[in-house]
């Protein structure tokens, strides 16, 4: 993997991408009014060269060492090694279930979406039974409508698809 | 003074009372035990039932609500790293490895002892504390509230383990998160990119619950396995262990109980700062730092006995001057008003009753959650058992489902998925996640009262040196950022030989 000042270019990714961020923050910010962007302007300013610090104590220079030895000692034993194939895969499919649902909440609302969704993700990653997901997304179903809708009065979100706004 | 105690006990012994008060404690131990619902949501839910019940029956039920929460917030907190409550997100710190290492019995052992003591000695310091209220509350400013939250981002941060920078940096993150929506100083809606959502903030519960359910759970789902690493290791036999822990650590109980109930006497600071507040005093004053975060009894004692201890003394400002400590006193002044019982001075002197009875309630219901969260340990504990192909999905359906139910908006299930994978990616890339959450909390009452601050000096920052709670308070964040540099200097000069003379021949 290419490394620069001694450090995989991965492992700078997250201080990079924040700093991006920042720096769009900090420019939308000096698009309002004075009293209004003080103090995020500030924080934002701050944030910037927190951010830069933090990129230096990730390089393998003398003074990026010192950096990490002051301010991120804990920090120095547990550098974000790149993960192998199979544990990226599982992370990018961790998250895709996650959003799936996420989607599914939106589109088809609850009453759909958590049966849909737990029996799908107990076939798929947990290898059960057909009956046994189907049970179980019933059942998770049931509990949600009982405690959500009967216990506490909440209107279930019917979902985009169904006249939810 | 005494016959007004034994008057507030007298009227809470009462059949419908007492009644009230178990059904209001089954309550907050179940809203409390769910990721997103919490007190704020109870008293909310409750609030329109208790409009045909007496004042005092009322205030029983909230109290018993009250009190039981955090002992909810807690058992999830352990078992599962999804604090039921805000404040309980410090408990995860250990509670959490300790769950890990199949030591769930313990922790929860030791959350429920914690919760009773705090509560009492947080009882003990309202009824001492209550005549004299008034010039403790008005110590504090907008000056001292701005830097008391910088405080609060502060201490997180310097106790971040070892990653101060990056606590810094997760801090300030935070706030810029806490900055988006409309801006009450100037009326101005910030960075909220065209989404209407936006405009109210991003909402703190629905980003808590993702930072830390949803974010474990991808972890977990990462990982596979159970959250016990060992499941032979699991032992619930230990729940009196837990509990001899909290009275073999008196000091960590002490500390914890006067953190929250002078931090829950302050409007506007609330709980997360209490409990985090504890833990990292606890950690500064510990001769084993290191060991926090990976499974300390006493990373879970310091914050238990803080966030009871703050929900007796948060009393003080809702009812002396009807200023409410957080989102439940700001509920739960409601209730009071809904009851014809107008918080301020004058409730102090006409309502004396219904006070001290409130008062007791709390701590009953502080003590009698504890114990039916003893009860519950075994069969809660074998959550730690369950396979994260069967547990991930459950619990963040009810974390996403959760989120919505707090106030109907779909938009919360977005920020809860959203700030589940940033916690997520936290993890990974070792960032800390608990200066986020104290920076959303306390964003707003930093820049409103730093606002006031400058209004009340026309723009001038010498007002933060002038007063001396906030020049002290200033020294205080100072110390704390140099301390890392002092640490290292001192280390160095502890190392350097000492030079022997040598005896000249």
């Amino acid at each position: 993997m290419r490394r620069v000042f001694g450090t995989p270019i991965v492992d700078y990714l997250p201080a990079l991408v924040l700093w991006l961020l920042t720096a769009g923050y900090l420019v939308t910010a000096y698009g309002y009014s004075v009293e209004s962007r003080v103090m995020p302007a500030l924080v934002a300013w701050s944030m910037l060269a927190l951010l830069m610090l933090d990129l230096i104590s990730r390089t393998q220079t003398r003074f990026g060492r010192a950096l990490t030895r002051w301010l991120n000692p804990a920090a120095a034993q547990v550098e974000a090694a790149s993960p192998d194939r199979d544990t990226a895969r599982r992370q990018f499919a961790a998250v895709l279930w996650l959003a799936g649902l996420a989607t599914a909440l939106l589109l088809i609302g609850v009453l759909y979406a958590v049966p849909v969704y737990v029996a799908a993700s107990l076939r798929l990653r947990g290898r059960r039974s057909y009956t046994v997901c189907l049970a179980a997304g019933a059942g998770m179903a049931l509990l949600v409508w009982l405690l959500f809708a009967v216990l506490l009065q909440i209107n279930l979100y019917p979902g985009l698809l169904f006249g939810g706004a | 003074m005494l016959h007004v105690w034994l008057s507030g006990i007298e009227g809470l012994l009462q059949l419908r009372e007492l009644t009230f008060l178990a059904l209001g404690m089954a309550i907050g131990l179940v809203f409390g035990a769910i990721p997103g619902l919490g007190g704020s949501t109870a008293l909310a839910l409750l609030m329109p039932l208790t409009y045909g019940l007496e004042p005092f029956t009322a205030l029983a039920l909230s109290g018993g609500v009250m009190g039981a929460v955090p002992m909810g917030g807690s058992i999830t907190a352990i078992l599962l790293n999804a604090p039921g409550t805000a404040p309980n997100a410090a408990t995860c710190i250990d509670g959490y490895p300790l769950a890990q290492q199949g030591k769930a019995g313990l922790a929860i052992g030791a959350a429920a002892s914690a919760n009773s003591l705090g509560g009492i000695i947080g009882t003990i310091s309202v009824l001492a504390v209550l005549p004299v209220a008034k010039e403790l509350v008005l110590l504090f400013g907008p000056p001292e509230f701005f830097l008391l939250a910088i405080l609060g981002l502060v201490v997180v941060a310097t106790t971040s383990r070892g990653k101060m920078l990056r606590g810094l940096v997760t801090g300030g993150f935070g706030l810029m998160v806490a900055f988006i929506g409309y801006d009450n100083v100037s009326g101005d809606v910030r960075f909220t990119y065209g989404v209407e959502y936006l405009w109210d903030g991003v909402r703190l519960v629905p980003a808590l619950i993702g930072l830390f359910a949803v974010a474990e759970m991808i972890n977990l789902m990462v990982k596979g396995g159970a959250v016990a690493r060992d499941a032979g290791t699991v032992k619930i036999t230990r729940t009196m262990s837990g509990v001899i822990e909290t009275f073999r650590h008196p000091g960590t109980v002490l500390r914890g109980s006067l953190v929250g109930t002078v931090v829950g006497a302050i409007p506007g600071v609330g709980g997360v700062v209490a409990s985090f507040l504890s833990y990292s005093l606890t950690v500064q004053a510990s001769k084993d730092p290191d060991s926090f975060g990976k499974g300390n009894i006493e990373g879970v004692i310091a914050p238990e006995a803080a966030i009871n201890a703050k929900d007796c003394s948060a009393l003080i400002p809702t009812l002396a001057f009807g200023i409410p400590g957080g989102a439940e006193m700001a509920v739960f002044l409601g209730i009071l008003v809904l009851h014809g019982l107008q918080p301020g001075p004058l409730m102090l002197i006409q309502n004396q009753t219904e006070i001290y009875g409130l008062v007791w309630a709390l701590t009953a219901s502080c003590i009698l959650a504890s114990c039916i969260g003893l009860l519950l340990i075994r069969p809660l504990a074998m959550v730690t058992l369950i396979e994260s192909e069967v547990l991930a999905p459950i619990v963040i359906c009810i974390a996403l489902v959760g989120s919505f139910a707090i106030d109907g908006q779909i938009g919360n299930v977005v920020v809860t998925a959203v700030f589940g994978i940033l916690g997520y990616l936290m993890l990974r890339f070792d960032y800390p996640r608990l200066t986020v959450v104290v920076a959303l909390v306390l964003g707003g009452t930093a820049e409103r009262s730093f606002h006031q601050a400058m209004m009340m000096n026309n723009g001038s920052w010498s007002i933060f040196v002038d007063r001396w709670v906030s020049a002290l308070l200033l020294a205080v964040i100072v110390i704390l950022l140099g301390s890392p540099a002092l640490r290292i200097l001192t280390r160095r000069v502890r190392k350097r030989p000492i030079a022997v003379e040598e005896p000249q021949t």
